[in-house]
């Protein structure tokens, strides 16, 4: 098997199991009746008592252990009641840890709404029932978090905000209409960790991959036909040379000259042997109205999408020093580079041996 | 990519995962999409049916509980492919994948000291997006100030493309909020023990007013001496709903080219592009938004532009219609050569004509089409006109499963797939460790 059959094989292999051991995750959940405990009069604090110290979110002991509980069911435990409170009483197990990646200090909220925990949990689950923290706006009504939204300052409560499927609409960061196709990379380029609050590099890579990415982006996401970031969205084929020319760097930036050239040879569009299909008109080797020296000194990005094979490369054969082809320098070039420069660098040694 | 290279990345990651232990990450987000497209590709006169397989897989672990090192998390990213059916062109034979990202990166001292190791992108400044297999080390010894820097083997892309065997660059920012920062950089790229790219480059992103943000952006070939990508902008937003950019940007194309490779040495180049962008959300319901840039090249000049209207017809249906131009008038040069065509006045481009929508007819269930309608100014293959049309569905199966289906149905002058089926899987969960008490 290959190398990359192999990664192949083990990427969906482990996509497959990944899958399995998560799906295995359905399991316990405990059951709390917080409606039925308020109204007999069971203060909040008389099972979380520990968040009057708790600092930090997800610190041990803030929900109640199963001793806390027992302190009022040992009675419905002993008569093996277990479905009161595990959802699967035949696989109990502790509580679900759910994301927690905000900065919360309990202690010091609790003094601030005089101890008041409606004030921000306005709904309590029920059982069965997914436990919903306080929106975003219930934050918001305080006056320091709001300076804190407007000056950026995110890392005040959010740990990590790429989990969250934010999008600015206005302010400094918004993403308008171009803003991928023209102006995200200014921003990035200046402000990467601003980019890092919201996204992280999987986000990047399905773009810019490391490697250049298996399938276009307008492939993978054939329903976002209202995103600008589909360079190769439509007839790009048609489009490719004259897109090309409106942006010499555009093709550069991801694509190498083995990629234009395995598409030409696959669709035998080479200057090989005749071939009628051949790029290059009558004459192109020649010199006159027809020759490929214009086009070179033009745009030299077109020669190098298919004939950049280092010492190899075509150009080589005719244009090495004493060859037919004579000096390919252009004025410009010789302004700025003397002879003594040769010997410092192997690739005029190419031609220069 | 080679074996040399695959085994240093592993290696890399696996020096990287041995660093925080004992430890565990609490969060692990995973999305792992399937790709099943179908399509008859019609090459050298043959047609060819082929069927790629394509498995995605991302997985991110976060909180990592450890005792040296804060913030600690990992980012994992591949894809694997089978093919089916005939091979595709751009395939490596039967099968490929590869390991796209897969670091990890935590901080140190009270967050004066971030670090990424592993297969990464780097980014900011001169380093654009550099792929590397190596580290990424972020200094803040006061605040405000700091001093990135980052050094490892490049990253060879999937179709073996000689872009630098090892590259090393560093930054220095200053950052006074988080919406503005002054940057000066450095990368040095070698090929071949050759140097490929060498540039320093100056950065900005400032917010002088709330509503105004002026950015800059120069990047000088320290081999050439000569700038090989300059950029001003600025961009207004008078009205929370209205936004406007106006933009010049100047690239040196041939400075794009390896300077290790041979075709550095035979030409100078330069483009220009100046212009601006709007987009205006009139109301709730209405919105427009557009760009032109004019573009000045040695041998020719053009513009490209593009007017959208959107139409958000109730909660659940968006609809718009864009329309495209792009016009070069290029040097008679362009004319003879013959891979390149234009008209008898020397005019390239085209006009394109794009209708849009989505609708979602549940909120689980999304609909969306795009048609398309490229006129060429000159004839391609003999044909002025091409039509292309997609039509998906996507079905959100439950919170970690979705599922999509499209179909894409062209008419284009060259030889594409014309007829092609694309349907997707994704499975995107979360994981949340328990808490043991």
């Amino acid at each position: 098997m290959s190398r990359r059959a192999a990664i192949a094989v083990a990427l969906l292999a482990g996509a497959s199991c990944a899958g399995r051991f998560l799906f295995g995750q359905q399991a316990d959940r405990i059951l709390f009746p917080h409606a039925r405990h308020l109204k007999e009069g069971i203060d909040c604090s008389t099972c979380h008592d520990k968040l009057y110290d708790a600092k930090k979110l997800g610190e041990s002991g803030v929900l109640p252990s199963e001793a806390t509980c027992l302190q009022c069911h040992q009675d419905d435990k002993d008569k093996g009641k277990c479905g009161m409170c595990h959802s699967d009483p035949e696989h109990p197990l502790s509580y679900f840890r759910e994301d927690r990646h905000l900065e919360m200090n309990h202690a010091s909220h609790l003094e601030r709404v005089k101890e008041d925990c409606r004030y921000c949990h306005q709904v309590l689950p029920e059982p069965h029932e997914t436990f919903e923290p306080p929106k975003m706006a219930t934050c918001m009504t305080c006056h320091n978090h709001q300076v804190d939204y407007e000056n950026g300052r995110c890392e005040v409560c959010h740990e990590d905000l790429t989990r969250y499927p934010l999008q600015p609409i206005t302010g400094t960061f918004s993403h308008g209409d171009d803003w991928v196709k023209r102006r995200h990379m200014t921003a990035a380029r200046s402000t990467t960790a601003a980019c890092q609050k919201c996204h992280d590099q999987t986000y990047c890579s399905n773009c810019h991959d490391a490697q250049t990415v298996p399938i276009p982006v307008e492939t993978r996401y054939p329903e976002k036909v209202n995103d600008d970031f589909q360079i190769h969205r439509g007839d790009w084929l048609s489009r490719h040379s004259m897109e090309a020319l409106a942006d010499r760097t555009m093709c550069a930036r991801c694509h190498g000259p083995s990629f234009c050239t395995s598409c030409h040879t696959a669709q035998n569009l080479t200057p090989a042997g005749g071939n009628p299909r051949n790029p290059h008109p009558p004459g192109w080797a020649f010199p006159g109205p027809t020759s490929h020296a214009t086009a070179a000194r033009d745009d030299i990005g077109s020669c190098q999408s298919c004939h950049d094979q280092g010492p190899a490369s075509d150009c080589i054969q005719c244009h090495k020093v004493g060859g037919i082809g004579g000096n390919p320098h252009p004025a410009s070039f010789l302004a700025r580079h003397t002879s003594t420069e040769i010997r410092r660098n192997a690739m005029c040694l190419y031609c220069h041996r | 990519m080679s074996r040399e290279r695959t085994g240093r990345a592993l290696a890399l990651l696996a020096l990287a995962l041995t660093l925080p232990l004992p430890a565990r990450a609490d969060n692990v987000d995973a999305t792992m999409t399937t790709l099943v497209q179908g399509f008859q590709d019609l090459r050298d006169g043959q047609v060819h049916s082929v069927v790629p397989i394509i498995e995605l897989v991302s997985v991110r672990g976060t909180d990592i509980q450890n005792s040296a090192v804060d913030d600690l998390s990992f980012v994992l990213s591949g894809w694997g492919a089978l093919q089916l059916g005939d091979q595709f062109q751009f395939a490596d034979p039967g099968s490929g994948g590869d390991l796209d990202l897969a670091y990890v990166q935590g901080s140190e001292f009270d967050k004066h000291l971030d670090f990424r190791v592993g297969r990464q992108l780097v980014t900011g400044g001169s380093a654009q997006v550099l792929p590397i297999d190596g580290a990424d080390v972020t200094v803040t010894p006061v605040k405000d100030f700091g001093l990135t820097a980052y050094g490892g083997a490049i990253v060879v892309p999937r179709f073996a493309v000689a872009e630098g065997d090892a590259a090393a660059g560093a930054r220095a920012f200053w950052r006074p909020s988080l919406t503005s920062e002054v940057g000066a950089s450095f990368v040095d790229v070698l090929d071949q023990g050759l140097v490929a790219r060498q540039e320093a480059g100056l950065d900005a992103h400032v917010v002088p007013l709330q509503a105004l943000t002026l950015t800059a952006y120069a990047l000088l070939s320290t081999i050439d001496d000569r700038l090989a990508e300059g950029e001003l902008s600025a961009t207004w937003q008078p009205l929370p709903s209205l936004e406007l950019t106006g933009e010049y940007r100047r690239t040196a194309p041939d400075l794009f080219i390896s300077a290790a490779s041979i075709f550095s040495v035979f030409a100078e180049e330069r483009q220009d592009e100046v212009g601006g962008s709007g987009s205006w959300r009139i109301s709730r319901w209405f919105a427009v938004d557009g760009d032109f840039y004019g573009i000045g090249t040695e041998e020719g000049w053009g513009h490209r532009g593009r007017a959208r209207v959107k139409l958000t017809a109730g909660p659940t249906t968006t609809v718009g219609l864009e329309g495209r131009e792009l016009l070069l008038q290029l040097a008679p040069a362009y004319g003879v050569t013959g891979f390149i065509p234009v008209t008898e006045a020397g005019e390239n481009g085209y006009y394109a004509a794009d209708l849009f929508g989505t609708c979602h007819f549940s909120p689980a269930l999304l609909a969306a089409l795009d048609l398309e309608d490229y006129r060429f100014r000159a004839p391609v293959n003999g044909q002025s006109e091409s039509y292309d049309g997609t039509i998906s569905v996507v079905y959100d199966v439950s919170k970690l499963w979705q599922v999509s289906l499209a179909g894409v149905e062209a008419v284009t002058p060259l030889v594409a797939p014309n007829t092609e089926v694309i349907a997707r899987v994704v499975f995107n969960p979360t994981v949340s460790f328990r808490e043991h008490k």
